[in-house]
């Protein structure tokens, strides 16, 4: 008797303690099983991809990283921050323009990770190589963003799925390794990616954007520091790609080309395209707002501006001038503005305590009332008067001055100014670099453009942030540091020389 | 006026109190041994009230009834209890008779009890008695210096804020360090939310050999907490009442209106600007005091009843309490009411015993200092209490300043902003013993622990982060249902009545942890009347998000207790966990244990030793861990973004994480020695414990290259070790029938050694924040714990370190060579020698966050019917960041924002005049601090917590058994050399990474309360 009752018992006891599986199924994360099912799911990882160019408030870092270094941009906070360092070319290997390091490589795994799964959705195969190309075309954007910032950098070309040193430690590859993988890319690229898309998906990277991007590649190559300029005549082929193929062509307004009512214009070749959302849109203009302005009326930072020198190194007649450069303005509480000027002391424009430069025209979007750090203003990578530009630069440097003409000429005219007609190839050089400065002003070209050019030390005599910070010239600032926290994490990393 | 009018009051009541006295008669006796040999320190108590006295040295008491009905109870330890009733008696002399039974305190331990005599762990114990005499809010601060070993730092002065616990220090470095609580045998997730005065019991278990049997959740100790049951008999009902009054404890001196004018002008003269306010001397008697606009007498109330009593087999404890606590931050708040029902049942000749728990607590907390780490939008009032400048047209101004600069108003944000938090917490568990046998029994628990966590926030455009935002609101919700079910069978003292006696405990145990979570915020609101009741007429940017998880934990676990003679002591523990946490290859995980005692004062060769009534050698080992992962941080997982792709928001799937399958608990061994020691009848008492534990396979979360596409990965590395001693003397060096005194003083030090950081040559804590840049502490292999780590600095510069061309002669940071500038100490370059420019690689050592000991001193003082209490507590030998204290010490321009400084500074600083080389005085316009040694200051303190008189009613009233009135003073004497708000805090209390660091938190307070309770 007693027996049983135990056995009872003990019978009770183990089924109060019921057995689960200690299997876990994640409630609000995807894995990678469910993903990949088709078309659609795909085009979410693509978008993933594109999604790492737009992180918090990196743009302002993006910019000051591309733009900065020139004379033509002076930030307003000259104290120990990272603004003035990027500016003056000051730089250091724990300045902000270190961020974008993760966010490239971010953007590389991603689209690996969309080439090793891609197959996994059962895609007409044209359509797979569609979007395989896709993914290919973005790493080879942010590959070559890299190669430009850091010079050899390392070179990860499969999904990362473990963290053993071997998956994640890779050492720097060699620029001229880091260039072939893009070039295979584009080339892979730009017969597979479609000419354009249908609305809801303007913005993804067209077959146009990827010659235009190889092109651009080529144009470097060939200039400094690696000076293969046998790829002139490669760049000028693919720029004479996009320009024949007829997508493309100049707004009759330069003020147009950015404006938010008139976005996916036909100027426009590759852009991200941003919404008043935050985590999709910009916070840029809101950095680059001037307070009391009407053109973010989300009381702006104003972080930078232009200088008064390249202000006044315009053409009156230039209709960009005024566009580019918020100079004069009547404020959000109607009052005239002008930069500088003593007649209104009381209104601060042009800095508190001091000439902090002129006021950013290009990104305007006086009807925000989502969010200061959601603006609506697409970031323009690519855009047909940079390819025109690009053109004349890679005819001219193959001594095809007098072919080189007409392109630098449809850009001058729209912008009101008279044609050139030099066929000398060192004058027409200058005229067109000076072209760009005025015509690609804070379009994330500035320092790309000196590095192929040799210009940077001419540049820093000119840069108004640079003479604050005592910037001297060495070989070094060609180049950008490779940021210190990626160094300390992988010691099979080096320093770029000078850092 | 209130605090006088308090006094008359609780005057008038002691005056009516001597009025009743005359009913009392006095009852004296002898109280002896069945030898003859006086009990020393016996207990005499009237039933059913506090009044009482102790037996004298020679046994006599003298103690004073309410009447003849009244019953007088007679303990005495290892002796039987006598109950008495008076009659008309006015000697009463009692040999009471030994008792073996109960010869012991009897000690909760997990899934079961044991004798103080038979632990072989390390185990202290707090008796609510302690607890009685101070005013505490939550379960949390009342440990604080009551428990050798344990370590409570309250992050601040906040109502209602919680408290950081370390049990024999850190055991992780990234993961939990926080000790598991288990109440009424239920463990819950976090600490404890209910009323405090429901606790009967803490116990704090220490060693492995007491933790063991919680397994992966017992590395960091173990708080269990056994709330009140009811006894059979009369009901019982206590009334209690108090309130306090606090205020701040210490402020900072700012500049005035005329010193800021001056201030300021001085510091764009520098910099060659115009100066702002042409005319200082206008200013006089003007400006600001923010510290004051925002501060006030805070007042804190409490109003408790609880009734207890039942039949022979039913017994109940029901108790209600509402406390309201006005801090001294306007428009802070922290109001909470609790209800505990506690329900005894017995049955099938009492073979059944059945216990029901159940408490319910809601609080809801306005709060004051939603932030103090964003800047400038977002850096909290109590920052901008200090930092704000003193010159704006009014109190409620929320402009820019004369300067075009936004002013963040103090004032608005304590009073405008509207930050609610509302917990809620329902505990309810049911615990059915069935003695199968005499020896054999079964116990089934099973609870529930659902936890409801609210948080609304509405940020007006006047305040910080609105401003922008054009007013800003945000709703969060979370929710957990825990549920925990365990069985287990406890077999007693198998082979009784020989020299061997086993106990042992074996059960399975499974617990589920899930948990909801949902959130939404937007902004721009054109109408704000409604804040965040009703954010949808917010038309900004809408952000919503949920979450769901679930964990699971199964578990076996067994206990085994064995004697010899009573003499030698063996406990054996282990648990096997499995946890859906661990990663696919690591389920689960196995802890064990060992503790061995040695009774010699029980050896016949101690027989004779009439000092020497107890002591007890132990020492244990054993294996415990920590589980504190997130669910599904092993696995490989996709998350969600967004892209505007064609000008639409679309979604997109980003890869999230990378799988481990390897990822696991982190361990820790423990040894310990420890000495129990009992000298003159047990009345001085020593308990002393050695510890040494290594954690390995410390979770961290690793920094991966970012090459990989991925920032980090939570693994297993490392390792890190404690070691140290504590002491624990408890006396009763005073004890007449008039006069007793009792008295616990505990001290404990230990150090926190990283050992290894796998592979990794140092690990940073977070950045400090605030203006101020860099990280502030270090984890190396072979280092202390956490040690700050900056600059050096060794003087300002001087006239004296240029040359005669003008250029500087000693090295210099960030180009800044301005005089009156820091001078760091270069200590090394990129070629390991110094290279004349001060870089990060000059950064070292600066301090120590870790206190060389804490202890805690508790004193109770009997005198006939009044009771004094003191308890004393002390952290010596820490160093804190008072990094508010540098930013308003330094006179730097930060984003063109000028700073309010310290009259100090002001008056000390680096002139042309005054060229001193002191590091806390730099020249105006001093760049940004960097971390380094002028912001670190020692820490130590000795503070007099609590000291509290009460006053027992001899009372002979037939309804009113007992009226005590009291006077309690909470933190009123805090002996410090520290120059901020208060040396007990800890800005980023949440991050075991940054111990020591003051941010300007909600200032702590000091408090003095007047409070009745009431028996019937």
């Amino acid at each position: 008797m007693y027996k049983y009752k135990l056995l009872t018992i003990l019978a009770a006891f183990f089924a109060f303690t019921a057995c689960e599986s200690l299997e876990e199924v994640p409630y609000s994360s995807l894995s990678v099983d469910n993903l990949y099912q088709n078309e659609a799911d795909v085009d979410a990882a693509l978008y993933g991809v594109y999604s790492t160019h737009n992180v918090s408030n990196h743009d302002l870092w993006y910019f000051l990283a591309t733009s900065g270094p020139s004379e033509s941009v002076v930030v307003r906070l000259k104290g120990d921050g990272n603004q003035g360092r990027l500016s003056s070319l000051s730089f250091t290997a724990t300045d902000a323009h270190g961020v974008w390091w993760p966010n490239f490589y971010r953007m590389i795994n991603r689209a690996n990770a969309v080439m090793a799964n891609v197959s996994k959705a059962g895609l007409d195969p044209a359509l797979e190589e569609e979007k395989t190309a896709e993914a290919r075309f973005l790493r080879a954007f942010a590959y070559f963003h890299l190669v430009k910032w850091f010079g050899d950098v390392p070179l990860h070309l499969e999904e990362t799925t473990d963290f053993s040193d071997e998956s994640v430690k890779k050492p720097r590859a060699p620029m001229e390794e880091v260039y072939a993988v893009i070039i295979d890319d584009l080339q892979y690229a730009e017969t597979r990616l479609p000419a354009s898309y249908i609305s809801a998906e303007q913005g993804r990277a067209t077959s146009g954007a990827a010659k235009s991007l190889l092109g651009k590649v080529y144009l470097n190559m060939a200039g400094k520091p690696l000076e293969l300029t046998a790829n002139y005549a490669l760049a000028s082929q693919k720029f004479a790609e996009v320009i024949n193929s007829g997508s493309y062509a100049l707004q009759s307004n330069f003020g147009d080309v950015f404006s938010i009512d008139n976005e996916f214009n036909d100027e426009l070749i590759f852009v991200r395209p941003n919404i008043r959302e935050t985590g999709v849109g910009t916070v840029l203009t809101f950095f680059a707002g001037v307070p009391q302005s009407p053109f973010a009326n989300r009381n702006g930072q104003y972080q930078f501006g232009f200088t008064e020198y390249f202000y006044n190194s315009f053409n009156p007649e230039d209709t960009r001038r005024d566009e580019t450069l918020l100079y004069s303005y009547v404020d959000a509480l109607g009052r005239e503005v002008t930069f500088n000027s003593p007649d209104n002391p009381a209104l601060p424009f042009g800095g508190y305590g001091g000439n902090k430069g002129i006021g950013f025209g290009k990104l305007k979007d006086p009807f925000n009332d989502i969010s200061a750090f959601a603006h609506t203003n697409d970031i323009i990578f690519i855009r047909y008067a940079d390819v025109l530009l690009m053109h004349a630069e890679a005819l001219n440097e193959q001594g095809q001055t007098t072919e080189a003409l007409p392109f630098l000429n449809q850009v001058r005219s729209r912008a009101g100014l008279e044609n050139v007609s030099t066929t000398d190839q060192a004058e027409l050089r200058d005229i067109i670099k000076q072209e760009r400065k005025w015509e690609l002003a804070g379009e994330y070209v500035e320092y790309g453009d000196l590095q192929r050019w040799g210009d940077i030390e001419a540049s820093l005599f000119l840069n108004e942030d640079a003479a604050v910070f005592n910037t001297v010239y060495s070989p070094a600032i060609e180049l950008l540091p490779i940021p210190q926290g990626q160094i300390e994490t992988n010691e099979n990393l080096t320093q770029n020389p000078g850092y | 006026m209130k605090l006088f009018y308090h006094v008359c009051l609780i005057g008038l009541l002691l005056l009516s109190a001597a009025g009743l006295r005359a009913q009392n008669t006095t009852i004296s006796g002898t109280l002896t041994a069945p030898d003859g040999t006086p009990l020393i320190g016996a207990t005499v108590q009237q039933e059913g009230t506090s009044s009482g006295t102790v037996a004298d040295l020679d046994g006599n008491y003298s103690v004073t009834v309410s009447g003849p009905d009244a019953t007088l109870i007679f303990t005495y330890t290892g002796y039987k209890t006598v109950r008495e009733i008076v009659g008309n008696r006015t000697t009463i002399n009692l040999v009471l008779a030994e008792d073996a039974e109960t010869l012991d305190q009897i000690v909760v331990v997990g899934y079961g009890s044991q004798k103080r005599s038979d632990i072989t762990g390390s185990v202290s114990s707090v008796s609510s008695e302690d607890l009685e005499k101070a005013v505490f809010t939550s379960v949390d601060q009342l440990l604080q210096g009551r428990s050798a070993g344990v370590q409570v730092t309250s992050s601040s002065g906040e109502p209602g804020s919680g408290a950081t616990i370390r049990i024999r220090g850190n055991n992780s470095i990234s993961g939990n360090n926080g000790p598991l609580y288990v109440v009424d045998g239920i463990p819950i997730a976090g600490s404890p939310n209910f009323n405090p005065q429901d606790i009967a019991n803490i116990e704090v278990l220490k060693d492995a050999s007491a933790t063991a049997i919680y397994g992966s959740r017992g590395a960091n100790g173990v708080i269990l907490v056994t709330t009140k049951r009811g006894e059979s008999g009369k009901t019982r009902i206590d009334v209690s009442h108090n309130t306090t009054y606090s205020e701040v404890i210490n402020t900072y001196e700012m500049l005035n209106g005329q010193q800021y004018a001056e201030f300021r002008n001085e510091a764009n003269r520098d910099l060659g600007q115009p100066e702002p306010f042409p005319n200082p001397a206008e200013f006089a008697g003007q400006g600001f005091n923010w510290q004051d606009e925002i501060l006030e007498t805070g007042q804190r109330s409490e109003t408790g009843i609880s009734l207890s009593g039942g039949s022979e087999n039913v017994r109940f404890f029901v108790s209600g309490n509402y406390l309201s606590d006005n801090g001294i931050v306007k428009g802070s708040s922290y109001n909470r009411g609790t209800i505990r029902a506690n329900l005894d049942m017995d049955g099938l000749n009492d073979k059944l015993l059945v216990k029901v728990n159940f408490n319910a607590a809601h609080s809801q907390n306005q709060r004051a200092i939603t932030s103090s780490r964003g800047f400038p939008a977002s850096a909290g009032p109590i920052f901008n209490a200090l930092t704000s400048e003193p010159i704006v047209p009014s109190l409620t101004y929320s402009g820019f300043t004369g300067e075009g600069n936004q002013f963040y108003n103090p004032y608005l944000e304590v009073t405008e902003q509207d930050d609610r938090q509302f917990l809620t917490d329902l505990v309810a568990s049911t615990e059915a013993t069935y003695k199968i046998t005499d020896r054999l029994s079964y116990t089934f628990n099973g609870g529930v622990n659902f936890t409801l966590n609210n948080r609304d926030i509405f940020t007006p455009k006047t305040v910080g982060t609105g401003i922008n935002a054009n007013g800003q609101a945000s709703n969060s919700r979370g929710q957990g249902y825990d549920y925990i079910v365990s069985n287990y069978l406890t077999y007693d003292d198998i082979f009784r009545g020989s020299d061997h006696a086993l106990t042992a405990v074996t059960g399975l145990e499974y617990s589920e942890f899930n948990n909801y979570s949902s959130s939404s915020s937007t902004s721009n609101f054109d109408i704000e009347t409604l804040g965040s009741d009703n954010i949808g007429i917010g038309t900004g940017d809408v952000s919503v998000g949920s979450g769901r998880s679930l964990a699971v934990l199964q578990s076996g676990f067994l206990r085994a207790n064995y004697a010899f003679k009573d003499r030698y002591l063996l406990t054996a523990t282990i648990r096997a966990d499995g946890s859906s946490r661990f990663a696919e290859n690591e389920k689960w995980g196995y802890f064990p244990s060992a503790a061995f005692g040695w009774r010699v004062s029980e050896e016949s060769f101690m027989a004779d030793n009439s000092t020497i009534d107890n002591l007890k050698l132990r020492f244990s080992i054993g294996e415990t861990g920590s589980q504190s992962i997130g669910s599904y941080q092993s696995l490989a997982r996709y998350g969600t973004a967004t892209y505007g792709v064609g000008g639409i928001e679309t979604l997109a799937y980003i890869p999230a994480s990378v799988a481990n399958p390897n990822l696991k608990w982190e361990t820790t061994r423990q040894i310990d020695l420890g000495l129990d020691l009992g000298l003159f009848k047990n009345r001085l008492e020593f308990i002393f414990d050695y510890f040494k534990k290594t954690t390995v396979d410390l979770l961290q979360s690793i920094s991966i290259p970012s090459q990989s596409g991925f920032g980090g990965a939570l693994v297993n590395f490392g390792s890190i070790s404690n070691e140290g001693v504590e002491l624990a003397i408890n006396a009763t060096p005073i004890a007449t029938s008039d006069f007793s005194w009792n008295t616990g003083f505990n001290i404990t030090t230990y150090k926190t050694k990283v050992i290894e950081l796998g592979g990794d040559e140092e690990i940073f804590g977070p950045g400090l924040g605030v203006n101020v840049f860099g990280n502030g502490h270090i984890f190396r292999p072979g280092d202390e714990y956490g040690l700050l780590y900056g600059f050096n600095a060794i003087g300002l510069i001087q006239e004296s370190d240029f040359d005669g061309d003008g250029n500087i002669t000693v090295p210099i940071r960030n180009n800044d060579s301005r005089l009156g500038a820091w001078k760091f100490e270069d200590i090394t370059g990129p070629n390991g020698v110094p290279d004349g420019i001060i870089t990060n690689l000059d950064r070292k050592v600066i301090g120590n966050p870790n206190p060389d000991f804490l202890w805690g001193w508790n004193n109770d003082l009997n005198y006939k019917n009044f009771n004094l209490n003191f308890f004393v507590q002390a952290s010596v030998g820490n160093d804190v960041y008072n990094t508010i204290g540098t930013a308003v010490n330094s006179g730097f321009n930060n984003n063109e924002a000028y700073k309010n400084q310290t009259v100090d500074w002001y008056e000390n600083r680096w002139t042309p005049e005054n060229p001193t080389n002191d590091i806390r005085y730099p020249s105006i316009n001093s760049s940004s601090p960097p971390v380094a040694n002028y912001m670190v200051e020692d820490g130590s303190y000795i503070r007099l917590k609590n000291i509290s008189l009460r006053y027992t009613l001899p009372l002979a009233n037939s309804v009113l058994s007992s009226v005590q009135l009291y006077l309690t003073g909470t933190n009123l004497i805090t002996i410090t050399d520290y120059s901020g708000f208060d040396p007990e805090v800890s800005s980023l209390g949440g991050n075991s990474l940054a111990p020591g660091v003051d941010l300007g938190v909600y200032p702590r307070q000091k408090g003095y309360t007047f409070g009745a309770n009431v028996k019937f």
